[in-house]
């Protein structure tokens, strides 16, 4: 398994990781890409802000990766997560990943953003009109 | 006495009011007892939803023997994604 993993303090562009991820061996690519929206648990968000533990964040989504071709018949997964300042729209998380076939691509890009969200360590602090807050999910 | 330096981020970090602290400890302890003891020194702590330790990039099983030049971080609930 190939893999690009990265924390990014600028703008995701999709097209790198699109090219990383064509393989001539690939029948299907999957792509997630996770974007800030602008309503959470029903309060109006104005921008965010992505703290992140970088060398272990980056060991994690490793360990992720590694974990994910354990599991899945895996050819390539690009992973990368943005850091710093966020608008509404913003690509927060971008995940590809490419195999042979389409199930695994699928099986493997919903179980590393599920799994992301749990074990890699990256916070959201968001600001809404009347102040800021971390976000603490309740697992 | 040995003293442990922990990183602090996320919302442990604003209930802490710093992004390091230094805690001493009469002797070298595990993972497990660590949190335990964090969570007893800062009551804040003990409300989070969870908490969890990190040593040197990874979280250590709890009866994993803390040294004091490992690097140490609290880890609050994640929010990626």
């Amino acid at each position: 398994m190939e893999r690009k993993i990265d924390l990014s303090e600028e703008p995701i562009l999709i097209d790198p990781y699109f090219h990383f991820l064509q393989d001539p061996k690939a029948g299907g690519i999957c792509l997630f890409i996770g974007t800030i929206r602008n309503k959470n648990l029903g309060k109006a968000v104005q921008k965010l802000s992505m703290e992140a533990y970088p060398p272990m964040a980056l060991k994690q989504i490793e360990r992720l990766t590694d974990m994910a071709a354990e599991k899945w018949p895996i050819e390539k997964i690009a992973l990368v997560h943005r850091t710093g300042p966020l608008e509404i729209g913003d690509i927060a998380v971008l995940i590809g990943v490419t195999s042979v076939h389409r199930p695994e691509a699928f099986a493997a890009c919903q179980w590393l953003i599920d799994t992301l969200k749990q074990e890699v360590p990256i916070w959201k602090n968001e600001f809404y009109e009347d102040g800021s807050s971390w976000l603490v999910p309740h697992p | 006495m040995p003293s442990y330096q922990i990183l602090l981020f996320g919302i442990s970090k604003d209930l802490l009011k710093s992004d390091q602290i230094s805690y001493p400890v009469e002797q070298l302890i595990s993972a497990g007892d660590l949190l335990k003891s964090l969570k007893n020194s800062y009551p804040a702590l003990g409300e989070l939803p969870s908490l969890r330790i990190a040593v040197d990039h990874h979280f250590p099983k709890p009866d994993f023997l803390v040294e004091e030049n490992m690097e140490i971080a609290l880890i609050p609930p994640v929010s990626g994604g």
